[in-house]
Order: C-alpha cells, then structure tokens, then sequence
C-alpha cells in the first residue's frame, strides 16, 4: 500500500516537476473547485502522562467525588462571588477547573463541546502501550504500522499534495501521523531551512541537477517545503491572541499561522506532557500546583489559538486525548494513580458546543470500574471517527480503525450537520 | 510564494490527473514509471558484475558503518572474500584500542540487570523510598545515597510547584547544612551521598548554577548521580554510537544492529531501558552470527522482550481464578496474545506466513507462565508452572502438549525452522544488504541455504555476501542510508573524534531515527522510501554542514583539505564516494556565484569546509 502511494506521488512529482508547479497547478484547478480557503483541518492535541480528567472537567454535582478526593477535589462553584479556587459552572453538574478560565468564552460560544467518560476498550494502564493504542487507534494490538491521523487524511490518490498537508511540532514524526501519506515533523517553522544562503543555493542546485530519480525528486519537495514555510513564518498572530509561555502556546501559534498562510494543512498534532501527577498533583489548595500550572497553560494556550484564528475557525477543529484517566479515588501523597476512562475537549467553529456529552456513568463504589476508575461510557474512535468523517468527509469507515467498523449510530453528533457538512453536501 | 490547493472530493480527481497528462502530452503509465526505482533495478542488472575496483567500493561501503582508511586498505591487501570471512568471525578482530577507552566511561554496559537495578534506582523505587514504602539496602552508605536520591526525586517532583511559588512569593526551600551555596566546586570533593544530600537542599536555580559552575566531565558525573535511571539510556546510545564509529568489528555491529531491529525493544517503557543494556549485549550481540533458533529463544527468555510485548503477565484464564482468590481485588488477568502474534507475524514467519488468529491464541497459551522473576530486583527469566495453562494445543497443525515450559520451546522450535521462516528472514537481510527488492534467485538460495544448515545465520550471510547478485549492478549503491548509518558514515569519513556521544544522538532524533527509542515492535523500515522525505532531508543536508564546520556539539575533527577540490578528491579516494561531475560542478557555480560573494563564508566555515559539507549532504553520500 505504501509502496504504491509513494510511487505514485513520484509520479505526480515527475508530471508536474517541483517549484512552479503547485503556483500552476493552483491556478489550473480553481476553475474546477469550489473556494480553496475552505480547506478543514483537523488538529490533534496529546495530553501525555495521563491527564486527570476528573479534576479538569470537575463533576461537582456528585458527592462521591468529594469523599474520593478529601484533599484533592475542586470546591463546587460559588454562585454569588467568584472564587479562583472553584470549579466553574458550566451545566450545574459539571465545571471547569479554574486553571481553565480561558475557556469559558469558547464554551458560551457554544464553539467548545466536551465529551466525557471516554476512553479506550483496553483495560491497560501502561502509559506506553495505551499512547501506542491511542495514536494507532487499535487498542490492543500493537502491530498496526500507521497513525490514524494519517490515515485520516483522504488518498491523495496520486495527486500532488501540499508538502505541509500533515504537520506534526516537534522534532520527530510521532506514532500518531506514521504512515503512507506523506506528513513533516517541523520543531520551529524559522528553523525549517537550509542554514547559510549560499549552502542552500548549492543543495538546490545539486539535488536538482542529479541523476538520482528519488533524491532529485525528495530535494526538490524539501525545497518547495521550504519555501513555503519561510513564508509563513513571516507573519504574525493576531493582535488579540495572548499566547502565553510554554511549549503547547508555542505549537498552537505556528499551526495557526500555517492554517491562517493556506498552505494546503489538513492534519496538525502536538502535545504537551507532564500529566503524571503521582505526587502532589494539588498545592496547598486543591486549586493550585502542578496540575493548575500546566491546565491554565493549556487553557490561556486553546484561547489564545481560537482569537489567532480569527474567520478560520469555522474550518478548524481540534481535539484534545489523554492515554488514560486517573484513579478516581486520590492517593497518599496528594496524587492520583493509572485509571481509565478521561473526557475530551473538542472546539472548533463547527462544534456543536455548549454541552457535555457522553453517558456519565457515576463514581459510586459499583459504578467505577474495576471499583477504581471512571469508567468507560464511549469508545475514543466513536469520537474521533466522527470528526473524521464529518469534517475531514473521509468516508472510508473501516479503513480509518482497523478492526473497528464505526458506524454514525454511534456518533455523539457533536458536529454541527448545519454548518460544514451540510455545504459539501450540496 | 503563495499557492493553493484543488478541492480534492473523489473521481474528479482521477480525471484531473488524466486531464494534466494531456495537457503535458505525457502518457500516464510512463510517467508513473519515471518516480520508481525498481525500473532501473531490473533483474538483468543483478547479473552483471562489478568491475573490482567498485567492488572494493560496494564492500567498503555496505558492510560497514562507512569506510575508513583502513578498512579499504584491509580489503584491498587480503581481498574481498577473506575480508568478509574475517569480518564474520569477529573475535578473531582485534577490537580498537581507542574504542575500549571510550566504553570505559560507560560502567553500566558491562552491568547485569540486577547490577544495573542496584546501581541506578528507578523513579518507581525512589518514589516508593520518598513514601516510606520501599525496603532499602542494609549497608548504610547505600542507604543513604539512596534517601538522598528519593530526595532530589521527590524535590524534582515539587519543581512545577517551586516555579509557580517563587513567581510570587519567593520560595522558601528547605536547607541543611552541608551546603546551600551555589558554588559546584565544593560539590567534587564530597562523597556521592553527601553531594547528593548537597544537591538536595538547594533550590531549583541553585542547583543549575552549581552544575554549570563545574567542567565538563564533572558535570556529566553529578547530572548522572542525580538522575541514575537516565544514565542507563544515555550509557547504551553512548556504546552504540561509540561501536558504530570505531568499532573494528564493523559487521559484527551492522548485525547487531539488525537483529535489535528485527527483535525491537523500545526504552521508551520503562523497565526496558534497564534491560536493553544486558539484551543488546548478551542476547543479540552474542548471536549475532549464530544459530537463528538460538537468537529466537533467547529473545523469548529475555526480561527485555517478556516485558515489552507483555508475555510476563499473560496467565491462563484457569490460572486467573485462584489468582484472584489469593488477591482480592487485584486487577484480573489472563491470556495476552501480544507476543504471539508478532513472535510469528515480525520475529518468523512474516505476516503472509501462513498463520491463523486462532495459531495467534494457541501460542499466546503456550507461552502462559513465561515470566520475569520480581521476588529480586532485576531478575531474569522465570517459568511459573502455576500461570501455564497445561491443556494441549494446537499451532499450525502441530499438535503440543509436552506440559510446562516446554510448550513455549516446542513452539519456537517449530517457527525457526519454518520455511516462511526462511524466506521471511532471508528476504529481510537481503532488503538490507542488496537492494529493496532483491531478486527471488537470491532470497531462494538464501532460504535453501537456512532450511539446510537449521538457521545458521552466517552460513546464510555467506550465501548472499558471496552471491553475483551482492556484488552486482543491481546492488551497487542501490540502498539510501538510514539516519544511523549516514551520522556514523560521516564522522567516520572526517576521523571525527566523537567526545559526547549523548550530544550527537539529538540529531538522530532530529532525523528520524531516535535510538532505542523505535515505539512499535516493527523496527525501523530498511526501505529506501521510509527515510527520504523532505523534512528529513533538510536535516541531513544541515547536519552535514554543521559537522564539516566543526559545529555539532560532541564532535570535533581536525584534517581539512586546503581546497575544495582538494576535498572532492579526498571524497573519491577515501570516502569511497563517487561525486558525480553536475554535483561539483554545482558547488562551483554556487561558490563562484559573484552574487554570494559576501556570502562566502558560512558561519565561520572555511570554503573546503563547505565543500565537505555539501558533499556530505549530496545525493551521493545518502545511498551506500
């Protein structure tokens, strides 16, 4: 399969040689398209470590929760006078940890939905195996070669695509976008080019000039990549949009100013760890320390992201995993352990938000799995196959998880079927 | 440059390409032909011989890490044959001197587990020290080290925390009176409990300043006697990157190098990273040239592999209800079925092989009760008749019920010497050794070769090394070098000395090829395919300028030619590299440019520097 993609995008590359093609072929296919600025992407956001679902997305209308957590759990919102150390109210049952301040506004929006109790059918809690399940998309087998993200992309078929279709930050291609489609690993877009001009005018020259099919071909793909990128890295973010410190920030702001470039992204991934919380999760207050610090970062980081967007938006969705959930019960030195099912924040213009989806299925002794865990009410592909589905429009519903025919029964219909979906119908 | 892309919904796109194709005047099928390497790799041309001296070249170049001086001096003087002869028998190669002086800095690669396990406590131990919940050595001087490790752990642990507070308020850390300051100096003379007790009541900022007030070396030893379970991973890219670039033994090292491939265990889970040390040394390297079916059970019987497909806690389902019996409310197991089905599909028979699920099940039930003995801290292999289920089973219609640890025996035995076996692993070494697609004479007399001598892998090795086929137009230069093998082709071309091997392996991450780090049990991809892209690319073409510049940090070298001419011809003479006329012919008018005049200089590089590192990073020196 891969042999045959590969080849065939050589052959694209051949037709077409490099450098002034994707400008003609950009003109050449706007007669027979509809706008290219409407161009979906997908962003996929990895929460390493196993992030604590249930002190991020708190169910404060459940008294378990605060006799599990006597020193960890988040106070239930206070109605009259706002309280940093409270949960805030987004359904009268469930709020944000405080640290996610920043994404109130998207969740008023209704631009942020949640999906909770999700997770895995594999009962593992091997950080590394349920993160292999997780990018794989086929819990319990390991021998899958691909990322589902790359397999989410729709076949190019043949057909040149843009060398930034598939982005991962970071300097190595993750499990998660492995696999026949072509997808970069870039760290820092300014960083994504040939050091010294002179060096880089001789490679062109070299790469371009030898007789080397597949090099000739790859170099002269790297330097088109390039040129693109560099472009991109010229502009800046949107005036409203406060990144703040930290890597994830960092990564959501060169995604965006690649969607923002039109460049020809579907699929982006980054990720952001420290999640393993088993020693002082909480600090002096259940609403600060280790877990507030890096949920504010990623709270202030996804609306910083939405402002940076701007109009874009409405193409964008990202959603956010985590390889498992967390014990509900909390430990002996302010921490949680490995638990298993965790929720999902999905945002985008085309997210039908403002809600919590998913069966809650309880924290009381009977109700948690393996008397332990939140338990799983919805099986991660069910989400992700529905974004792919809906707002990719890859089709392809045994393809995308082997193994695992999904069927739109079984959707959260978290998508908005009046916005994007509707149109490409038409 | 601004360019957009064509909606891409379906057929329309098919007849978009055909549409394109008229438009060129080009017919479809030819110009899919043009992107295919294969084209070229026809069978014809794996019969037609290299003349010797590219011979010499061939040789020099895929059996080895890259060649150096006196690998084609070696070759030339006893041939080709024997040099391979030699080459296959490694320990009559007298191993490098330079190289043993390296290693000796590395304790931990001559380490068992349990040394290992003792020597550099893990997070678990020192989380479970910090909670009063571990026991801890007898003799006191371990003791103490080991509470001050949980310490700095546990502080390390806080530092999220820290970091928060003293944006505020300023922290108040805890003191003791060793030492709080913040000069590293008066850290060297202490013993390493007392260093570490030091580090400990110091704050974040502290801490650094006191590391980074240290030289080098110094610094090295207290950063690993703060952070004992990253010093076993750093120790074992160190060896490999080490055994690569001196290594007399450099086919020894390709096959070691394979076979951790074919056999992959990723330190990305954690115990791994304490057991590769010990697999890579006494389970493939030391069967590197011996019998399969020998490599295969040792696999089978390492902590290394139990742990990393998961065998260690697959039970019998009969086995699963007493457990929970005696347990209580531990988490229930049973049969796990991971390292059956990549035993067969990855390490035997390939996944067309010609095995079932239900084969899957049926060895999964074999292997029930291979465990790893944990009553003592890094314990090895351990059969657990309890956890094995004794009913008979049935494995690609071999009916087995001999009872025990047998079963699992029976099983390996049986896939080893498997003609899928044969011609899976024959058909993997010739992807590496002769082209992507190697010819099917070639792979059959391999698997002859393997069926008949039980799995003797160098009887095999001679099979191919000594065929047409390997020393053939159709082999010659026809594979891309992996991210390993073209960083380690490089230092070895410019006699670089490689003083911080830690440094060097970031930009294996940087390319693609993170070492130890491989997450699936596949290995890396042998295929040219899998390592040219464009993303890669840049970094190799950039690394390659870094290198000859002398700036990539932990290597340096020192012989630069006095021209770039001068270069080429080193490049053809020692590198065994053949530039080809339009690559220098680009440098030139690049060099020459009057427009780049200003340009000349490429962050302190000198113009031959330039040229070696744009031949470094050419077409040329990616294929081997």
């Amino acid at each position: 399969m891969q042999s045959r993609r590969v080849f065939l995008r050589g052959a694209a590359l051949t037709m077409f040689g490099a450098g002034s093609a994707p400008l003609w072929l950009g003109r050449a296919a706007q007669g027979s398209s509809a706008s290219t600025k409407s161009r979906k992407v997908l962003v996929a956001i990895f929460q390493r470590g196993a992030a604590d679902g249930l002190n991020t997305v708190v169910p404060f209308g459940e008294k378990d929760y605060y006799k599990l957590r006597p020193n960890l759990a988040i106070p239930a919102p206070v109605r009259a006078a706002a309280s940093g150390d409270a949960a805030i109210d987004l359904d009268g049952f469930f709020g944000l940890h405080p640290g996610l301040v920043g994404l109130k506004p998207l969740w008023d929006a209704k631009e942020l939905a949640i999906v909770n109790a999700v997770g895995s059918p594999d009962p593992t809690r091997s950080h590394f195996d349920a993160q292999d399940y997780m990018e794989a998309g086929t819990p319990g087998v390991k021998s899958t070669r691909d990322g589902w993200l790359n397999r989410a992309m729709v076949d190019a078929d043949g057909h040149p695509v843009s060398p930034v279709r598939a982005v991962a930050m970071g300097s190595a291609l993750p499990r998660i976008l492995r696999g026949a489609e072509p997808a970069v690993a870039i760290d820092r877009l300014e960083d994504f080019q040939v050091r010294g001009r002179q060096a880089a005018s001789a490679f062109s020259s070299i790469y371009g000039d030898s007789a080397d099919t597949l090099l000739r071909h790859t170099g002269k793909e790297a330097f088109d990549a390039i040129r693109i990128v560099r472009q991109v890295s010229a502009q800046t973010s949107h005036p409203g949009a406060d990144y703040p410190n930290g890597p994830l920030a960092r990564n959501l702001r060169q995604i965006a100013a690649l969607i923002k470039a039109d460049v020809g992204l579907e699929v982006a991934f980054a990720d952001v760890g420290g999640w393993d919380h088993h020693v002082n999760e909480v600090g002096p207050r259940p609403a600060t320390g280790q877990l507030a610090n890096l949920l504010r970062q990623v709270g202030d980081a996804l609306s910083a992201f939405r402002k940076d967007l701007g109009d874009r938006f409405e193409d964008v969705v990202l959603v956010t995993m985590s390889e498992f959930g967390r014990t509900a019960r909390e430990n002996g030195t302010r921490g949680t352990d490995h638990g298993h099912a965790n929720l999902m924040f999905v945002l985008g213009g085309p997210v039908a938000g403002g809600k919590v989806y998913g069966e809650w299925p309880g924290l009381s002794d009977g109700q948690l799995y393996e008397r332990r865990d939140l338990a799983v009410t919805t099986d991660f592909r069910d989400v992700l196959g529905e974004l792919v589905t809906q707002h990719l429009q890859n089709h392809d519903r045994t393809g995308l998880f082997p193994g695992y025919s999904l069927s739109p029964q079984r959707f959260r219909r978290l998508y908005r079927m009046d916005g994007a979906a509707a149109q490409s119908r038409a | 440059m601004r360019w957009r892309m064509p909606v891409i919904a379906g057929a329309g796109r098919r007849s978009f390409t055909k549409a394109l194709c008229a438009i060129l005047g080009v017919p479809l099928a030819v110009s899919i032909l043009i992107g295919e390497e294969s084209a070229i790799r026809s069978t014809p041309a794996f019969s037609e011989p290299l003349d010797e001296a590219r011979q010499v070249e061939h040789v020099a170049n895929r059996l080895t890490f890259g060649p150096a001086p006196d690998v084609v001096a070696s070759l030339r003087a006893i041939g080709i044959h024997k040099w391979i002869e030699l080459q296959m028998q490694p320990e009559r190669v007298p191993e490098s001197k330079l190289l043993e002086e390296k290693l000796a800095a590395y304790p931990a690669l001559r380490m068992t587990t349990e040394e290992l396990a003792k020597e550099y406590p893990n997070r678990q131990y020192l989380r479970a020290v910090a909670r009063g919940r571990a026991d801890l050595p007898t003799d006191p001087k371990e003791r103490e080290t080991v509470e001050a490790l949980a310490k700095v752990q546990a502080e390390r642990e806080r530092g999220f925390l820290k970091q928060a507070r003293s944006k505020g308020t300023p922290a108040e850390p805890a003191r003791n009176n060793a030492t709080a300051s913040g000069d590293g100096q008066s850290l060297v003379g202490m013993s390493e409990a007392e260093r570490l007790i030091a580090l400990a009541g110091m704050t974040a900022e502290e801490r650094q300043a006191a590391i980074r007030s240290l030289p080098i070396a110094e610094r090295r030893a207290l950063v690993e006697s703060v952070r004992p379970a990253l010093t076993v991973q750093t120790s074992l890219v160190a060896g490999k990157l080490l055994r690569a670039v001196y290594s007399e033994r450099q086919l020894e090292e390709l096959m070691t190098s394979f076979w951790f491939n074919h056999f992959n265990v990723s330190v990305k889970k954690e115990a791994d990273r304490y057991y590769s040390i010990p697999y890579e040394r006494d389970v493939i390297r030391k069967h590197a040239f011996g019998k399969f079916e020998d490599l295969l059970v040792a696999t089978a019987q390492s902590p290394a592999m139990l742990y990393y497909l998961d065998n260690y806690q697959s039970v019998s389902p009969d086995a699963r209800l007493r457990r929970r019996r005696q347990r209580g409310n531990r988490a229930p197991r049973g049969l796990n079925e991971n390292y059956a089905r990549e035993l067969m599909e990855l390490h035997t028979l390939g996944v067309d092989g010609g095995y079932t699920q239900k084969d899957v099940t049926e060895v999964a039930r074999c292997f029930t009760g291979w465990t790893i003995d944990v009553r003592t801290p890094g314990g090895g292999f351990r059969f657990a008749p309890q956890l094995h289920d004794t009913k008979s089973k049935v494995v690609l219609g071999h009916k087995i019920d001999a009872g025990g640890m047998e079963d699992g025996l029976r099983v390996l035995s049986l896939l080893a010497n498997h003609p899928s076996t044969a011609r899976f692993i024959s058909t993997k070494l010739a992807e590496r050794f002769v082209a992507d697609q190697p010819p099917a004479g070639l792979v059959d007399a391999m698997s002859a070769t393997f069926l008949r001598t039980h799995g003797d892998i160098r009887e095999v090795l001679r099979t191919m090394f000594f065929s047409k086929e390997f020393l053939s137009e159709g082999a010659y230069r026809a594979k891309v070098k992996q991210p390993f093998e073209m960083v380690v082709s490089a230092l070895r071309a410019l006699h670089a000395d490689l003083t911080q091997p830690v440094a060097l392996a970031r930009a294996l991450d940087r390319l693609g090829q993170p070492l130890y780090r491989k997450q699936e049990p596949t290995g890396y991809s042998a295929m040219n395919a899998e390592w040219v892209n464009s993303a890669a690319l840049v970094e190799r073409m950039n690394l390659a300028l870094g290198l000859a510049a002398n700036q990539v940090r932990g290597v340096r070298w020192r012989d630069i030619p006095a021209t770039g001419p001068a270069t080429v011809e080193m490049a053809r003479s020692e590198w065994m590299l053949p530039v080809s006329e339009s690559t220098v012919a680009s440098i030139h008018k690049a060099i020459d440019d009057p427009a780049q005049e200003q340009l000349r200089q490429f962050r302190g590089a000198s113009e031959p520097q330039l040229w070696a590192g744009l031949l470094l990073g050419s077409p040329e020196f990616q294929r081997h």
